[in-house]
């Protein structure tokens, strides 16, 4: 009990809750910029912070990390676009509630639900860190591969009912990821000579064209003069009521639990779980239909857990002393330096330091959330400026913001074609969920898996249980919507009163 | 902050370097007595935030001291480095810009890339990260020798984690195996720490990984360090015998170190050697690399020019024969 | 800067102004088709690494190119036998002023592209947020001054001042 005090008090310095009002502030404020990542506002900051105590220092980055993870809701619902890769799935629901005049739920009930992640996310760091950084040692390359083609059975959920579609795009996202050294022998493919794309296709440039600047070009592309249509005026209400805190608590527990799972697997994050947790609560639902299409539980799913992830990552970090994302591989580096070593150790000489790190992660929190409650008003009257303004300021921010990621003009112009192709399947009808899937998951799938096979041969996946048992479950998720229907089919009556399911 | 007439020198010099090329090398006919009389650009050819960029900016915020004038860090990541690398070679010569070179400077031009170590002035060498094998703490190996041997028994059979193909850790496995001659199975993940990771979580037999990365999973007892690639003991693991110890003579691993584009004026490198020296010697620079688990070093240009060729000669037999 | 207007799988949209209901499905199968043969011919010419490992690196890519295919055809011939008339919700139609007004935005953004090199950013920026204003259809000293003005100066302060980026 003592250091869980101990730890806890340590923050009442008033030094260190200056630095978490500053974080938060800082956090936010570039969660909100598409392209800016926590990654990158961490490393920066941590130029700052070295020269801070270790704990006013771990108070300014912990902070903006969780509040990052507020401020990218805020892009991903009212204007398509993902502040950072976290809230991919954000825009799958929050755009389509802002678009039916739901943007004030639609931003209250976000950043409820993420709050609610990390709470979890937090809780689970401190009582179970150790047990927990044991399962994800037993995270390897074929345990990992099993787990990330487990992920891609999401890419019908995400094909919103077009099935052939959404497979003919998950594939090309996954053909999108093939760019790039291949990460077993180096050998490059589809580069075309240029070094740019020997890492790959930059990431976060493609989903910034994916989702926001196609929006944009397909407003410019079909507004009529004089229609005047305005976007998103009407917010409708903020709070949810009662019956949607009652819609709102499965898809929490839902997402707390998914995201708590991912958070802790050594290299996976925010945006894998986002989709992950969505598609989960979809399948649960009993209103899959109206995933996708503006959706309280979706919406719900994913910020929590998306957010859930963060106390996954600082376990992993912290019990292991192994980087359980990229913040978290930057942090490892200032702490380091602060004489602080991450690693099982750790709990056993210093709890109290764990207990303040998580408590700070806990006030952040909760400033994190007043502050988007009591501020959404604010950000969101962005949407009434006219169109022209608010095309030319989401353009702009947009392409600044994907140049500062790598300071690279070339980043700039791949999310330009990226907006182009985004246009394109729009106009088609192609849902861009499984391309950016496909993006993410594509390099995970097949550099684990030659990893796996490199180190043993089929035999290593055969052999792993957990490995197995994904795959299994895998089939069962693929198998089991298709047999469930054509059993319905068959016995109509039984059916009555429950509501059809998607494909 | 940074002047408007900075900018426009910056992209006045930008539109030369465009123009021109990298064929005006030294041809900049500027005096050069007052320099530095503006704001110096260091390219980092990594992202913000990792090992190298720490050193970087830290080196960069002691030169500042005695230069006078400020160091901006400019990351410029991508292609394994060779972009960040290839946009310092490009541009102008006159003192301005000056960048981080790691290790990579020396391997990339073999692997496919527009890279090569002449295209620079070396202004010294400030860090160095020398390899280092491990195994899971309950490994049935015990020395280097057991490992050797096990590679020997069955060869292509002892799978070895590494940072990402073509990494210098990846080098230095197969260089172990050509000295030791035994063949391990290199294993490339996507980054140190997960090639760690794996070796912590039992997957692979072993991890070459820097010595960073290595050393503190060996105190917490999840790893146990065979042998570190160096020619001396490192106060990081003062209980571990480097590989020559223990008769192989492997000395291999990262280092990082200033240069700048090839054909700055000869005052304008000595300014720059000087205040790098000094930055390199000083004791918050020290304290910040040791304590991040690599080895601060301060070699001058002349050994450092003879230390990169040796490597670049080095690499070219180690890589040049995979195409 | 490569042309922005071209990419890899992204023919100009505004050929699709109020396409049919079979050419919005047969349009994107052949595209997915096309693309899946033009990248397994691309694949077959990544070099064999020259170290042995389980699969050569031309596999993945190879079986992703072939399954596109097989995709493209697959939904090519579905919505051929699908009767018609089953389509949902279609895109909101084009119309000529919006494919020109985003063409010349484009245009906008690639000669802030090039204008960038030789120009401070805050001029540039400022410049290129005024034309699309303008593009837009903003007039006035509130649109196309104090509108641009306004939005470079807080793009300057937080990346150019708060995170150094170096613009």
């Amino acid at each position: 009990m003592s250091p869980l005090v101990e730890g806890f008090s340590a923050l009442l310095d008033p030094t260190v809750l200056l630095c978490i009002a500053a974080g938060a502030l800082l956090g936010m404020l570039v969660g909100a910029f598409p392209g800016v990542t926590a990654t990158m506002t961490v490393a920066l900051a941590s130029g700052f912070t070295l020269s801070l105590d270790p704990l006013p220092g771990l108070a300014v980055l912990l902070t903006i990390y969780v509040s990052a993870n507020f401020g990218d809701r805020v892009p991903a619902i009212l204007v398509n676009t993902p502040g950072t890769p976290a809230s991919i799935a954000t825009t799958f629901d929050g755009y389509a509630m802002a678009r039916q005049g739901r943007a004030g739920l639609a931003l209250t009930s976000s950043a409820f639900a993420s709050a609610w992640g990390t709470l979890v996310g937090v809780v689970l760091l401190m009582v179970a860190a150790i047990p927990l950084s044991r399962l994800a040692l037993n995270f390897g390359p074929a345990e990992m591969f099993a787990l990330v083609v487990f992920g891609l059975t999401m890419m019908i959920g995400v094909s919103g009912g077009k099935v052939l579609k959404g497979l003919v795009a998950g594939v090309l996202g996954l053909l999108l990821a093939t760019v790039g050294r291949d990460p077993i022998t180096g050998t490059p493919r589809f580069t075309f000579g240029l070094a740019e794309l020997s890492d790959g296709i930059p990431f976060i440039a493609a989903i910034i064209g994916l989702f926001g600047i196609a929006e944009v070009m397909n407003q410019i592309l079909t507004h009529r003069r004089g229609a005047a249509s305005k976007p998103i005026t009407d917010f409708g209400r903020w709070f949810p009521r009662r019956s949607d805190w009652r819609t709102m608590l499965k898809p929490m527990a839902i997402g707390s639990g998914v995201g708590g799972v991912v958070g802790v697997v050594p290299a996976t994050g925010g945006d894998i779980a986002g989709i992950l947790g969505w598609d989960q609560a979809r399948r649960a639902s009993r209103r899959p239909e109206e995933f996708g299409r503006g959706s309280l539980e979706g919406i719900t799913a994913a910020d929590t857990s998306s957010n859930a992830t963060l106390g996954g990552s600082v376990t992993t970090t912290l019990a292991l002393g192994l980087p359980g994302d990229s913040v978290m591989a930057v942090m490892i580096g200032s702490m380091v330096v602060w004489g602080i070593q991450p690693g099982p150790s750790l709990f056993a000489n210093q709890p109290d330091l764990v207990y303040s790190i998580a408590g700070i992660m806990l006030v952040a929190t909760v400033l994190a959330l007043v502050v988007s409650v009591l501020r959404m008003r604010g950000v969101a009257r962005l949407l009434e400026l006219p169109q022209h303004f608010l095309w030319a300021v989401i353009l702009v921010f947009c392409m600044v913001g994907t140049y500062a990621v790598n300071n690279s003009v070339f980043d700039v112009a791949v999310m330009l074609v990226f907006g182009l192709l985004g246009l394109f399947l729009r106009r088609f009808g192609i849902p861009p969920g499984p391309v950016v899937l496909g993006l993410i998951l594509g390099s995970l799938a097949e550099g684990n898996l030659r990893r796996a096979l490199e180190i043993g041969g089929v035999g290593t996946i055969a052999t792993s249980p957990i490995a197995v048992a994904l795959l299994v479950v895998s089939a069962v998720a693929l198998a089991a919507p298709p047999l469930r229907s054509a059993w319905r089919r068959r016995h109509p009556r039984e059916d009555r009163g429950t509501p059809t399911p998607t494909a | 902050m940074r002047s408007t007439t900075f900018r426009l020198t910056a992209a006045a010099l930008a539109v030369t370097a465009l123009t021109a090329g990298c064929a005006d090398r030294g041809g900049v006919s500027e005096d050069t007595t007052d320099y530095p009389s503006q704001d110096i650009t260091l390219v980092v050819p990594y992202d913000a935030g990792g090992a190298s960029d720490l050193a970087a900016r830290t080196l960069a915020a002691e030169m500042e001291e005695s230069l006078g004038q400020s160091i901006i860090v400019e990351n410029r990541s991508g292609g394994a480095g060779s972009v960040g690398l290839q946009d310092l070679a490009g541009r102008a010569a006159d003192g301005y810009s000056i960048g981080y070179l790691p290790v990579e400077t020396v391997m990339l031009g073999y692997q496919g890339y527009d890279v090569d170590p002449a295209d620079y002035d070396l202004v010294g060498q400030m860090v160095s990260v020398p390899a280092t094998i491990a195994v899971p703490a309950d490994s049935p190996h015990e020395t280097l020798d057991d490992l050797v041997k096990a590679a020997k028994e069955d060869p292509d059979s002892v799978t070895v984690s590494n940072s990402g193909a073509g990494s210098i850790w990846e080098a230095a496995t197969r260089e172990l195996g050509a000295t030791a001659d035994a063949e391990f199975r290199p294993v490339p993940f996507d980054g140190g720490a997960p090639a760690v990771t794996a070796a912590v979580g039992e997957q692979v037999d072993a991890v070459v990984a820097g010595i960073s990365e290595t050393a503190p999973a060996h105190e917490e007892g999840q790893l146990r360090v065979l042998a570190v690639f160096d020619s001396e003991p490192s106060e990081a693991l003062p209980d571990v015998e480097t590989a020559g110890e223990q008769g192989v003579d492997v000395v291999i691993g990262g280092w990082g170190g200033i240069g700048a584009p090839a054909g700055v004026p000869e005052e304008v490198l000595d300014k720059l050697e000087e205040a790098f020296s000094a930055a390199a010697e000083s004791e918050e620079f020290r304290t910040i690399i040791s304590d991040s688990g690599n080895i601060p070093v301060n070699v001058p240009a002349g050994e450092f020019a003879e230390f990169v060729e040796s490597e670049h000669a080095r690499f070219e037999q180690l890589l040049g024969d995979e195409g | 800067m490569s042309d922005p207007r071209t990419g890899p799988g992204a023919p100009p949209a505004e050929e699709a102004a109020r396409p049919g209901s079979r050419t919005r499905e047969l349009v994107p199968a052949a595209a997915g088709a096309v693309l899946g043969l033009g990248a397994f011919a691309l694949a077959l010419q990544i070099p064999e690494g020259a170290r042995l490992t389980q699969f050569s690196p031309r596999w993945w890519p190879e079986v992703l190119s072939l399954a596109l295919v097989g995709l493209g055809l697959a939904h090519g011939a579905v919505s051929l036998l699908r009767p018609r008339g089953a389509e949902e919700e279609a895109p909101e139609p084009s119309t000529r002023s919006g494919a020109l007004r985003l063409l010349s935005m484009l245009a906008a953004v690639a000669g802030y592209g090039v204008l960038w090199y030789f120009v401070d950013f805050r001029v540039s920026t400022a410049i290129l947020v005024a034309a699309l204003a303008f593009l837009g259809g903003g007039r006035g000293w509130k649109a196309l001054i104090a509108f641009p003005v306004v939005v470079t100066a807080v793009l300057y302060l937080l990346f150019g001042v708060l995170l150094r980026v170096p613009l």
